[in-house]
């Protein structure tokens, strides 16, 4: 049975996913993901000192603020910062850096429709599929040790009988990575709901999947390893009724669904990665090996640098042709002791190029 | 001890695996998973080996992930950190912690020098307003993490104390002895706890 959807994709279709990171100057770390209209920015700060009141100092703490578009923070805020901050101390490395808070804030930025029930913007669609994604991505980007890249996000809609009552179930499981789909008594999957169509639900579940293991080894990674980690489910949150079997299903679903956005989400985060990681902070930058060079304060050699600077502004900045003026204020440095004392040699003036301005102008 | 490093082309993310815990130690970027003993990336960047001195005893090499971005330097007890000096009381120094080892601190973290910690001989002699002043530079070592207000700090050692310092007028002062500095002005001396020079 096909059905038919406001925005006229298929049932097994997603929305269109575009992801950025270092979007924001100022944070340590920030992401920004859409799917469809639904964009959600992520911002990360810290490691910063000192932990959340009442935590242990021994380990690392996480801070969430979940920032709506318009309003003030309600339950459903207050409900995903929580969720979020759990998932997110599961996935984070806490003992790499202990007494520290490290501090991610969410905003909302997408689509907004009137509704004329409530007279009050809504968004199209639900941003909670998008948080772990983005959080994820930001994280990264910040440079904070995560255990894995967030699992997959799974949002899944699903219709079941139970008692000839027809229950409608959202799975959303929260990682990096984010699919909704929905499954009605005929079998058929709906993917990534829009707000809509999550409106008529009557239960729906946070889950949250570790992601899939990858190897850079050559040899294959033991199959109970994979096993293990694909059965493993880091946060699950249940919300009404819903049968084993319907939860189940969903389960395997979310996981056959996400898989794809994990590779898009590793692809783009290897992709964003420099190759000269030099010049991007990652490796310490080497010193110059002739150490300081003072400065001239009470200008000892004053004449031979103007007679330099001028001979270089009267032929052009041409260095060549005023090299015996570059030698000359060499020495007199040397000779007031403002530099080490080196055969001239050693700094390029040999007697084959020890050729004067005159003879360089012959 | 020198040792090789061997640069690998692959860019990995986290929880990729690197390889077995019995033929590799994990690094910076990287981490040993308890349950299965396998070393996993922690951070996306690229996988570096780093192979150990032929007289190690452990002939393992290190697995590092070298990211585009590391996030900023946190202390950690053992490391040596570049502070300066706020605040001076009868029994306690507070700092603000400016560097850890070779790199900057991002966020702002609070030291504490306790009376008992800078120096090694005759603690219970010591006054603090002898030792430092506010606006001293002082290089010290992290004891440990301290409570949630701040890390504990200790100058207890030869080449730990005031690197840098001011005098009342204004000018660099330069060391003249371990508790001594002398303005290079006026040549006024001032009581200091001095770190070694060129250590």
């Amino acid at each position: 049975m096909e059905i038919d959807r406001v925005d006229g994709r298929t049932e097994n279709q997603l929305r269109p996913l575009t992801f950025s990171r270092n979007v924001l100057n100022r944070a340590h770390g920030s992401a920004r993901w859409s799917q469809g209209d639904t964009i959600v920015l992520a911002a990360v700060y810290g490691p910063k000192a000192g932990t959340r009141k009442n935590e242990n100092p021994e380990k690392a703490s996480i801070d969430v603020i979940w920032k709506p578009k318009t309003g003030q923070m309600g339950k459903e805020e207050k409900e995903c910062e929580m969720i979020l901050r759990r998932t997110m101390q599961s996935i984070c490395l806490l003992a790499v850096n202990p007494n520290t808070t490290t501090s991610i804030i969410l905003q909302y930025a997408g689509t907004f429709v009137k509704n004329s029930v409530i007279s009050k913007e809504v968004p199209v669609h639900s941003p909670q599929n998008l948080v772990i994604k983005v959080t994820s991505a930001a994280l990264v980007d910040a440079g904070i040790p995560l255990k894995h890249l967030a699992g997959k996000h799974v949002s899944a809609l699903v219709l079941f009988v139970l008692h000839d009552i027809v229950y409608l179930l959202t799975v959303t499981g929260v990682d990096a990575v984010s699919v909704s789909c929905g499954l009605e008594r005929s079998g058929s999957v709906l993917l990534d709901p829009t707000k809509l169509e999550e409106k008529n639900m009557q239960a729906f579940t946070y889950l949250v999947f570790p992601s899939s293991v990858l190897s850079v080894l050559p040899e294959a990674t033991l199959q109970a390893e994979v096993e293990m980690n694909e059965s493993g489910v880091i946060t699950s949150v249940n919300h009404g009724v819903m049968s084993v079997d319907g939860y189940l299903q969903c389960l395997e679903r979310g996981r056959s669904a996400s898989a794809k956005m994990s590779d898009f989400l590793r692809r783009n985060l290897q992709s964003r990665v420099p190759n000269d990681l030099s010049k991007a902070g990652g490796l310490r930058p080497v010193p110059p090996e002739k150490g300081v060079f003072p400065l001239d304060h009470l200008h000892q050699c004053d004449l031979e640098k103007k007679d330099y600077l001028s001979c270089l502004k009267t032929n052009g900045h041409q260095s060549e042709i005023c090299r015996s003026f570059s030698k000359k204020y060499l020495e007199c440095r040397m000779e007031k002791n403002l530099m080490a004392k080196q055969d001239m040699s050693e700094l390029g003036f040999g007697k084959g190029n020890d050729m004067d301005a005159s003879t360089k102008k012959q | 001890m020198t040792m090789e490093v061997e640069r690998e082309e692959e860019v990995v993310t986290p929880g990729e695996e690197l390889g077995r815990s019995s033929n590799l130690i994990p690094g910076k970027g990287a981490y040993l998973a308890p349950h299965n003993r396998t070393v996993y990336a922690s951070i996306t960047g690229r996988r570096t080996l780093i192979q150990p001195s032929p007289d190690s005893p452990d002939q393992r090499p290190i697995v590092e992930v070298t990211g585009h971005k590391a996030h900023g330097a946190v202390p950690e007890p053992g490391s040596i950190v570049i502070a300066r000096v706020t605040k001076v009381m009868p029994k306690v120094a507070s700092a603000d912690i400016m560097c850890v080892g070779t790199k900057s601190v991002r966020e702002k973290f609070t030291g504490i020098i306790r009376q008992q910690d800078v120096r090694e001989t005759e603690i219970d002699k010591v006054d603090m307003h002898l030792s430092f002043r506010p606006g001293d530079i002082v290089k010290a070592q992290v004891l440990s993490l301290g409570d949630a207000r701040a890390y504990y700090l200790s100058t207890a050692k030869n080449e730990l104390g005031v690197v840098s310092a001011e005098s009342i007028s204004g000018a660099s002062m330069v060391p003249l002895s371990w508790t001594e500095m002398q303005c290079s002005v006026t040549g006024q001396i001032e009581q200091r706890k001095v770190a070694k020079v060129g250590a």
